[in-house]
């Protein structure tokens, strides 16, 4: 587990930003979480975690050991080429006084990492699609309390999302390096009886590993020892998640389920403040509406102004008129539909009516202004589609649906 | 046994420490691992290594010239040196050579590779004796080192 990135890598994190401003994950306020009182660090996993799991397998599981001299030996584990100082004098238990390396011995290194994509990817780096989310199970948000309960208040549930790893290939070349060959029949029988399960620490990572072949030399040479080395290759499936920045950053997301649900009231102070947000294009928004009755203020609802006049009954009648009908003809030819017996109300004075205050939908579609028009032909209202723009043709068995302000 | 006793050691040895140090006067800061506080990786590394005090000892250098090779990242300097030390100076300060100790010399870090101890006076070492009297007759003269150069930021030594 790494730390908390936040605080690790501030400089970096900053750094990172300003060279990738134009990532929109990065700047949006509603992907960033905070990282206070936070006692878990950030998800990775680590080609040395991998690495680790074939010490920690070798060493808790199969347990290598031989019997020489009337007594059982251990086989120590090491890493291929080792520092100097490492190898010599920390590692001075399987060589002698002189230097001598002892038989037996097991000697594993990394050869290759190769890149599986037969199974998911995250798909961008910058941008990642694919993520496991895992659910902690406590949050430190749910303490308890008798205010929660009398107020409804559900319990927040955390979640922590953690993009999808890279999927790897890992071969590892291994040596067994003994002094006879009825020593190394047995290390490779306890090695090959391992073959094809998941390598690991149990409460860390465990990874699939696989030996396929095992080839055994002895060696005999003038000036040198007699030796018996088997080689095998241990091939495993491990998956990798950095601790670099970028993956850090848009890698591991935290994310809380909702606890309460509230509707609130826009309130204003007065009327200057009132005035002030009718000056502002927010005004122009369809739903903003100011009723002057009581303050003597101009409105600032449908695009215009009211003058200064009372929201009336016809206003508040128009305004929450919202009527649904459905095609009752539709001229596949002409590409029009009907809607028999059916009008478009008159705005009131100030307001306007536009092709804005109908919504259509063909068998649920919605179909935007810009596609047809909404217009009163005689005692029907009738839509006349753009199939260009729509891209099909009508049939007379679509259901056209009309939603907006007629009667 | 007549020769190759106790006294003709010490004489020997002091003639080629005056040597040493008064005549060649080459010296070198030898330094050894301090194993308890160096933590190594899985992979047999220590990203942070620590050193016991270096001692400062006289000695024979054989320099070997410098060596520039060149390869994809650019041109890099090598260079292999032996050092000859008097067996005694090492013992007298606790300092046993070591494949994988760091050599100061000249600005310059070097590890060594290969710990050779083969000059035994009269072809004796005292330490191995299979009879009473032989531990008074002969001994090992001098521990040679061959190192190769180090680069300085592996070893992380600040001065």
């Amino acid at each position: 587990m790494a730390g908390k990135p936040a605080k690790r890598f501030e400089e970096q994190i900053k750094e990172y930003k300003e060279v990738r401003h134009g990532n929109t994950n990065l700047t949006s306020k509603a992907t960033q979480r905070t990282v206070r009182n936070d006692d878990k660090g950030d998800f990775s996993v680590g080609i040395k975690d991998i690495d680790e799991s074939i010490v920690y397998y070798f060493q808790n599981v199969i347990k290598p050991s031989v019997i020489q001299n009337g007594t059982r030996k251990n086989v120590p584990i090491i890493y291929g080429n080792q520092e100097r100082w490492k190898s010599v004098q920390k590692d001075g238990y399987y060589r002698d006084r002189n230097g001598k390396i002892q038989a037996p011995l097991i000697m594993f290194k990394r050869e290759s990492l190769e890149k599986n994509r037969s199974l998911g990817n995250k798909i961008d780096s910058e941008n990642p699609q694919n993520y496991y989310v895992f659910e902690r199970k406590y949050s430190n948000k749910n303490h308890y309390d008798r205010l929660a309960a009398i107020t409804n208040r559900t319990k927040t549930r955390e979640f922590q999302g953690v993009v999808i790893p890279d999927y790897v290939t890992l071969t590892y070349s291994c040596v067994i390096f003994t002094d006879y060959i009825e020593q190394n029949n047995k290390l490779i029988e306890s090695i090959n009886y391992a073959s094809d399960s998941y390598w690991g620490d149990p409460d860390k990572f465990k990874f699939r590993a696989r030996i396929d072949n095992y080839t055994t030399s002895t060696d005999v040479e003038a000036g040198a020892d007699r030796v018996t080395r088997t080689t095998f290759t241990i091939t495993l499936n491990g998956y990798i998640i950095p601790e670099s920045i970028n993956a850090q950053l848009q890698g591991n997301k935290k994310f809380y389920s909702e606890s309460t649900l509230k509707f609130g009231i826009e309130t204003s102070g007065d009327l200057e403040t009132l005035l002030a947000r009718a000056a502002t294009p927010e005004a122009e928004s369809k739903s903003r509406f100011f009723d002057q009755g009581s303050y003597g203020a101009s409105t600032g609802g449908g695009g215009s102004s009211s003058g200064g006049s009372d929201l009336t009954q016809e206003i508040k009648d128009y305004l929450s008129l919202n009527n649904t009908s459905i095609a009752s003809a539709i001229n596949v030819n002409t590409h029009t539909a009907h809607f028999s017996g059916k009008t478009i109300v008159s705005a009131p004075s100030g307001f306007s009516l536009g092709q804005d205050e109908f919504s259509v939908f063909i068998n649920n579609t919605y179909i935007p202004n810009t596609q047809r028009t909404v217009s009163q032909s005689g005692s029907d209202i009738t839509i006349v589609f753009s199939t260009d723009d729509i891209g099909y043709t009508l049939q007379s068995t679509d259901e056209i649906v009309l939603v907006g302000k007629l009667e | 046994m007549l020769f190759g006793s106790n006294r003709d050691f010490n004489l020997l040895t002091k003639v080629n420490r005056e040597l040493l140090s008064d005549v060649i006067e080459q010296e070198i800061l030898y330094y050894k691992f301090s194993l308890d506080e160096t933590n190594a990786n899985l992979y047999g590394e220590a990203l942070d290594k620590v050193f016991q005090i270096p001692v400062k000892f006289n000695c024979l250098i054989t320099r070997g010239d410098q060596v520039v090779t060149m390869d994809d990242m650019g041109p890099d300097l090598n260079r292999e040196a032996s050092f000859a030390f008097l067996r005694e100076d090492l013992e007298s300060s606790s300092v046993l050579p070591e494949v994988g100790d760091i050599l100061n010399w000249q600005e310059n870090y070097y590890e060594v590779d290969t710990v050779r101890e083969n000059q035994l006076f009269v072809g004796r070492d005292n330490s191995y004796n299979l009879t009473d009297y032989s531990n008074q007759f002969g001994k090992s003269i001098s521990i040679l080192v061959d190192c190769h150069l180090t680069r300085s930021d592996k070893v992380g030594i600040i001065q």
